[in-house]
């Protein structure tokens, strides 16, 4: 069978003042969740919302279900269900009145489902979106999100702020939307157990550019933390890893290539499976020590 | 583009609503201080029903942008260029609704002794320049909001109209009778009202075409 891919973004780039998004190139194969994970100004936002349309690439190009995301627009954002990371709406409404705003511009608005997702996730259609708390927001937003049948569900930071409960809930939600295989999801998130949780495939985005874009598995395959005893440091094994930390008892550094770590330290080193945090840690680092 | 119009009424009932008793009480109020007959008043309130006729035609726009609007819709299925020709649709919609109430609102709560005193008034020809003067400064503004958001844009549309303003009363100043611009002043002045009105709306549409075409330019290419 041939993969196709719902989103598919080459040589991606935009110029701010003080900072740049150089050269981004990932594709997301359709029926696929993909988690964008990055610290905090690393250019998360700026590739989602560029991916919208909401800011203007400078270079590059982005297409979506095989489409030009500017040319076709319209068509494109028909089948997205896009979650802001601040939920926008217009706060002095209830639930319902603003359901009554949005509903229109969808062809394939679902009136059931949108009920259904107002009931499942416990929310008033009564009350006044300003009173609603940050985890009622964001439900809020997926719902509207979802009630359209979009193939394509982008979310900026779906789960920042949220309890540890609702953010369970709301990953779990997620995974249940993938039954239908023809469905995608571009989620971005800073806490990188709700990737490794729900992501089949990780873009790791680092200081405007892309570290990594890889399936969860050749992720897992492919990183390894190492620790063993200072002896072992010299600038030949160091070149082995990303980054190293060492103090009084010892290294741990990362590697990319644990079978050429392996060869190096031998069995005087121990190995272990990196997390994603430990990824974006050493990463860091790497990047901090060649500045 | 209707569906943006709509949106903005349903999003906006409550403060239409509470705008629009505010507009009927200038106009209903009006009557009650012609009786005084100083045409300082009607002079006055002229100037209320310009003034808010202006702030209504502007309640979208800082609603939209209290509630960060242009970036909740621009993740719609809508182009940019639909979200801007909205906005101005449901803007003139705003003038013409407003007007149209001042004007049934004075038009109700008098009795024919202060038609007889504020003859022009009570004509719709009064209106449907105001209509138009107000459709043409609305256009005018309207790149100012788009470029610079609702704060920022309202301190340079004033500055500009304050600039605008400085120019044409020190140009009416220094003209002489005789000379052209003067000429074609009084011409236009005493034409038939509705040769007056036409060419006015020739002069708004030619604007409003130009605001317009500024407008989706810059907001076509504005990060959100």
């Amino acid at each position: 069978m041939t993969m196709t891919n719902t989103l598919e973004i080459s040589n991606l780039s935009k110029s701010y003042k003080g900072f740049h998004l150089n050269n981004v190139s990932f594709n997301l194969p359709t029926g696929y969740i993909m988690g964008l994970i990055g610290p905090n100004g690393a250019g998360k936002t700026t590739i989602i919302k560029t991916i919208m349309n909401l800011v203007m690439k400078q270079e590059g190009s982005i297409k979506i279900f095989g489409m030009d995301h500017q040319e076709q627009e319209v068509d494109i954002k028909k089948r997205i269900g896009f979650v802001y990371d601040t939920p926008t709406f217009y706060a002095h409404l209830n639930l319902k009145q603003l359901k009554n705003v949005i509903a229109p511009f969808y062809e394939k608005w679902n009136g059931a489902a949108f009920n259904d997702l107002v009931d499942r996730f416990g929310l008033p259609l009564n009350k006044s979106i300003k009173k609603f708390s940050r985890g009622m927001s964001m439900k809020a937003s997926i719902a509207i999100a979802l009630s359209h049948d979009a193939d394509f569900i982008i979310m900026d930071e779906p789960t920042s702020g949220l309890d540890p409960v609702v953010r369970r809930e709301m990953l779990d939600f997620l995974r249940g939307i993938m039954q239908d295989e023809n469905k995608s999801i571009l989620f971005s998130s800073h806490v990188t157990s709700d990737i490794e949780q729900a992501a089949d495939y990780i873009t790791y985005v680092n200081n405007g550019q892309v570290v990594f874009s890889k399936t969860k598995d050749e992720v897992n395959e492919a990183y390894a933390l190492i620790k063993g005893g200072n002896d072992l440091l010299d600038d030949d094994t160091k070149k082995n890893m990303i980054a190293v930390r060492s103090g009084e008892y010892g290294f741990e550094g990362l590697t990319a290539d644990l079978k050429t770590s392996k060869k190096v330290f031998g069995d005087q080193a121990v190995y272990d499976k990196a997390s994603l945090e430990d990824i974006m840690f050493f990463h860091n680092l790497q990047l901090k020590n060649a500045r | 583009m209707l569906k943006l119009v709509i949106k903005d009424l349903r999003a906006n009932t409550m403060y239409l609503l509470l705008l629009f008793v505010v507009i009927a009480g200038i106009s209903a109020g009006f009557n009650i201080a012609i009786k005084a007959k100083v045409d300082i008043e009607v002079e006055l309130y002229v100037l209320a029903v310009i003034l808010s006729t202006m702030i209504a035609s502007k309640v979208f726009t800082i609603s939209d942008n209290e509630s960060n609007a242009d970036l909740f819709f621009a993740g719609l299925p809508v182009n940019r260029k639909q979200i801007v020709l909205g906005k101005y649709l449901s803007s003139a919609m705003l003038v013409l609704v407003t007007l149209g109430v001042h004007f049934l609102a004075i038009t109700l709560s008098s009795n024919e002794a202060l038609r007889a005193a504020h003859h022009f008034m009570y004509q719709p020809p009064l209106w449907i320049f105001s209509f138009i003067i107000l459709t043409f400064s609305d256009a005018f503004s309207f790149p100012f909001f788009f470029r610079f958001g609702i704060a920022k844009g309202a301190i340079v549309y004033g500055f500009c109209l304050l600039v605008l303003m400085i120019v044409t009363v020190l140009t009416v100043n220094m003209l002489n009778p005789t000379d052209l611009l003067y000429q074609v002043y009084l011409t236009l002045i005493n034409q038939h009202p509705i040769a007056l009105i036409v060419e006015l709306a020739v002069f708004g549409f030619l604007i409003l075409g130009g605001s317009i075409i500024i407008s989706i330019h810059v907001f076509k290419h504005k990060d959100l």
